[in-house]
């Protein structure tokens, strides 16, 4: 699973006790000797390796060029989030993963690139987006974070009236409380949502069907893009105990610059899951003060979703991994969270195409001072009710064709249509736009 | 068996054929003592003129072009001669002479008139000075009085001030070095051959403007504002010494130094191919030091052996009787690209730079794996250029 890349310099693992964050991006020539190795491929495969389209090589030759600013133009055309994911992107699974390089020895530090293309331009205040004169339109755009905010610049960028309803004061949605700040500052994260949302019209959350109805009537589309955020339940006794938290809740106390973070400080932590939050949650923890922390996942190393990147970040930083383990009961026991935990088999591939966990029988227990429940998020199935004529799956995402909701005046986006990265949610918004764009120039709901 | 790299270059032994250039990097005698004991074969002391003859430097002296990345691809100077007079180099020799007594120093002069070009050699030749070099070709600054380049451009000033030289050398053989800067060498050649000097070294550097600042408007480098042209040297002009030095070998019969753009031991074999028998280097080990001749020795030591020579001097000259004039090209030779899949990783360079700079005759398949359409290509040999990994090779058709 070691992947084979050019990493900038970081703060070293052991020197990780705040969220400072940990990677620390290409200085001026770093970024110049890296751009050199780039091969500048025709039709190169890494665009087709990014979501958002960005134009890798193009971008890469005008770092190359030292034509840093045309570079990040180039970059915020394609994606106004360009630094948020040169960041947070799961760069060695997409367009990293297309690298021609590799074949060579190890691919373009493409991420890192678009970081440091984008980072000196914001800092030259060279990136402004200028948005015509609204003659469009109005569309409404539910939910603010990197799918909303994206559709809505979009939107606006083709002369569209765009009004963002999102219930929280500070738009970003995961970007600000999802994402810990050790992988994400709050700093560049700010500024790009700043740069895109000046002059976005903004209005309160949406909660009722008579809101969701006006909007509908009011609007001539709506992209909706409220996000996943209903953590799923362990399905076990005693998960209601004190201790027992959701991953959600832990990273947004701890992103939150209203009240100080919590303190794990001499706890011992389990983290239940094997994906992005849970690789979060797990370092997030051991930032807290966590004597130690514990990651327990119900298949194996190989199975997990998260990216490489994030489980060596995790195993680096001190997170101790117990693969094929499945919790079954939790119990207070004289102060302490007694976990349950069944071990696992490797069975068949399940329809993710990853081996199953079968059962095997045989139990063992743990003791924790805290529990966090990282293993999935789905979506908030009240707040979709609200919208007429959505129709849901029997996980409660709404039924899409090519973004397109059973409501033709819905467009959807995001996680609640399973992007699963911020580029996606970029893309998803994007596309969205255009897609509005041409519903609307055939009549709408007309 | 090992082979022999060492050379005979008017009568003298050279124990291998590099030579350190007059440079900064002779321009001291415990440098250039350095320099030996690394393992170079010799070394031309750093121009030197009499007393009487005033050397202002400027500075910064140099300048660079990069090139994705690699530096001094190309180098511009604009140093003069040494600073240090006959006084001072004399005693360089002595002492360098008592030292390595099997390595070879020679020095490099230049005078504004015949006395002082007679003292030189006369001074020089009592230090005990193997070889004596003639700087007829500094490009910057010394022609503006009427040395250096100014005598290499014309012949009969070069036959003449040679004729000084050679015959003031009593013992010490005489080698001209030649400037590029002139529409054609071969007659600068035959001026030196007709005096009677012993040798010829080419080329010095090549008048250049190796950059303009786009901030200041200033050229580079740049003396409090202003700036003039220079000596531009290192790799990128190795092709224009490789061209002089070949036309010079078929043309005049006389030892040529090669010297031009030379960092490892393959440009030197090149160099000999097309006649040098000693070859000069200096913008190299001005870049990476004299550590740089452990290479050179061993590469061509390596290469001589596996092409089955004995010696080095069996190799000088060999690819001149293949130089030959375009009229007697073969109009018959047909040869089309072919592409190792194997090695191919797909960038498709290839097929961007036949489309917009040869013939539109590789296509992509779906799956952008690049394929010559062998009824367009004429194999004009543009996109083996190109590849990064060498996957495109030349095919001849019967």
């Amino acid at each position: 699973m070691k992947v084979e890349r050019i990493v900038p310099r970081a703060i070293p693992p052991g020197k990780r006790k705040d969220f400072s964050e940990v990677l620390l991006g290409f200085t001026y020539s770093e970024a110049l000797f890296e751009s050199r190795r780039c091969l500048y491929c025709y039709d190169a495969p890494c665009i087709k390796g990014c979501p958002a389209g960005v134009n890798v090589p193009e971008f890469i030759a005008r770092v190359r060029s030292e034509n840093i600013v045309g570079a990040a133009k180039l970059i915020y055309a394609a994606n106004p989030l360009g630094s948020i994911c040169g960041r947070v992107c799961p760069t060695e699974a997409l367009c990293e993963k297309a690298c021609t390089s590799k074949l060579l020895n190890v691919p373009i530090a493409i991420g890192h690139l678009q970081r440091f293309v984008c980072d000196f331009s914001l800092s030259k205040g060279k990136i402004i987006f200028s948005y015509p004169k609204p003659d469009k339109g109005p569309v409404a755009v539910v939910g603010g974070g990197p799918a909303g905010l994206s559709c809505a610049h979009f939107l606006r960028l083709q002369g569209y009236d765009v009004t963002l309803f999102e219930k929280e004061d500070a738009l970003g949605g995961l970007l600000l409380h999802g994402i810990p700040r050790y992988r994400l500052p709050e700093q560049p994260a700010q500024e790009e949502i700043a740069l895109i949302t000046s002059g976005l019209k903004r209005e309160r959350g949406v909660f009722s069907r008579e809101q969701a109805e006006r909007i509908l009537s009011e609007f001539q589309a709506v992209f909706l893009s409220p996000g996943t955020n209903i953590p799923v339940k362990l399905d076990i006794p005693g998960e209601e105990e004190e201790g027992v938290i959701s991953a959600n809740d832990l990273l947004r106390e701890a992103a939150s610059s209203k009240a100080p973070p919590p303190s794990f400080e001499g706890k011992e932590v389990a983290v239940i899951g094997g994906g992005a939050s849970a690789m979060d949650a797990a370092r997030t923890s051991l930032r807290l003060g966590a004597a130690k922390v514990f990651l327990l996942y119900r298949r194996s190393k190989e199975e997990m979703p998260a990216f490489p990147s994030e489980f060596e970040g995790a195993l680096e930083e001190g997170v101790e991994f117990h693969w094929l383990v499945s919790p079954v009961e939790i119990r207070r026991t004289n102060g302490k969270l007694e976990l349950k935990l069944e071990r696992m088999r490797l069975g068949v591939p399940d329809e993710s195409g990853r081996r199953s966990p079968v059962r095997t029988g045989r139990y063992f227990r743990m003791d924790f001072d805290l529990i966090i429940k990282a293993i999935a998020a789905l979506p908030d199935r009240e707040f979709l009710k609200i919208w007429p004529g959505l129709e849901l799956d029997r996980n409660g995402y709404p039924i899409s064709k090519d973004g397109q909701s059973t409501n033709p005046q819905i467009f959807l986006g995001g996680d609640i249509l399973k992007a699963g990265t911020v580029v996606q949610a970029v893309a998803d918004g994007k596309t969205a736009a255009g897609r509005i764009d041409n519903w609307l120039k055939q009549g709408g709901a007309r | 068996m090992t082979p022999d790299l060492s050379v005979n270059f008017c009568g003298i032994r050279f124990p291998n054929p590099y030579i350190l250039a007059a440079a900064p990097t002779t321009d001291d005698g415990e440098m250039v003592a350095r320099a030996l004991e690394a393992g170079w074969a010799g070394a031309v002391l750093k121009t030197t003129s009499v007393e009487s003859e005033p050397v202002e430097l400027v500075y910064p002296q140099m300048g660079a072009i990069q090139v994705n990345g690699q530096k001094l691809v190309g180098m511009v100077n604009i140093d003069l001669i040494s600073k240090r007079h006959i006084d001072q180099v004399e005693k360089d020799v002595r002492y360098l002479k008592k030292a390595f007594p099997n390595k070879v120093i020679m020095a490099s002069i230049m005078g504004s008139r015949k006395e002082h070009w007679q003292e030189l050699v006369f001074r020089l030749e009592e230090a005990g000075v193997d070889l004596i070099e003639c700087s007829f070709s500094c490009p910057h600054g010394m022609p503006e009085r009427g040395m250096g380049s100014t005598i290499g451009q014309n012949p009969e000033l070069t036959e003449r001030t040679a004729r000084w030289v050679k015959e003031a050398a009593k013992r010490a053989p005489v080698m001209i070095k030649l400037t590029p800067n002139v529409t054609d060498i071969v007659p600068i050649a035959q001026a030196v051959k007709n005096s009677g000097a012993d040798a010829i070294c080419a080329i010095n550097t090549v008048l250049g403007l190796i950059g303009v600042d786009i901030d200041t408007f200033a050229p580079i480098p740049t003396v409090d504002g202003m700036g003039i042209y220079g000596g531009l040297s290192g790799p990128a002009i190795k092709p224009i010494a490789l061209h002089l030095v070949s036309k010079i070998a078929r043309n005049v019969d006389i030892p040529v130094s090669g010297v031009g753009g030379i960092s490892t031991w393959r440009d030197a074999v090149e160099f000999m191919l097309v006649g040098a028998r000693t070859v000069q280097l200096c913008t190299a080990p001005m870049h990476f030091g004299f550590r740089i001749i452990d290479d050179l020795i061993d590469g061509l030591a390596n290469y001589l052996e596996e092409k089955g020579f004995s010696s080095v001097q069996e190799i000088i000259g060999l690819a001149l009787p293949k130089l030959t004039t375009y009229e007697h090209l073969s109009r018959t030779h047909k040869v089309k690209s072919q592409i190792d899949l194997e090695t191919c990783i797909k960038c498709d360079l290839c097929y961007i730079s036949c489309r917009d700079g040869g013939h539109q005759a590789i296509s992509l398949k779906e799956d952008r794996t690049p394929f010559v359409e062998e009824e367009k290509c004429v194999g004009c040999a543009l996109c083996p250029q190109v590849c990064p990994v060498g996957a495109i090779s030349l095919r001849k058709i019967s």
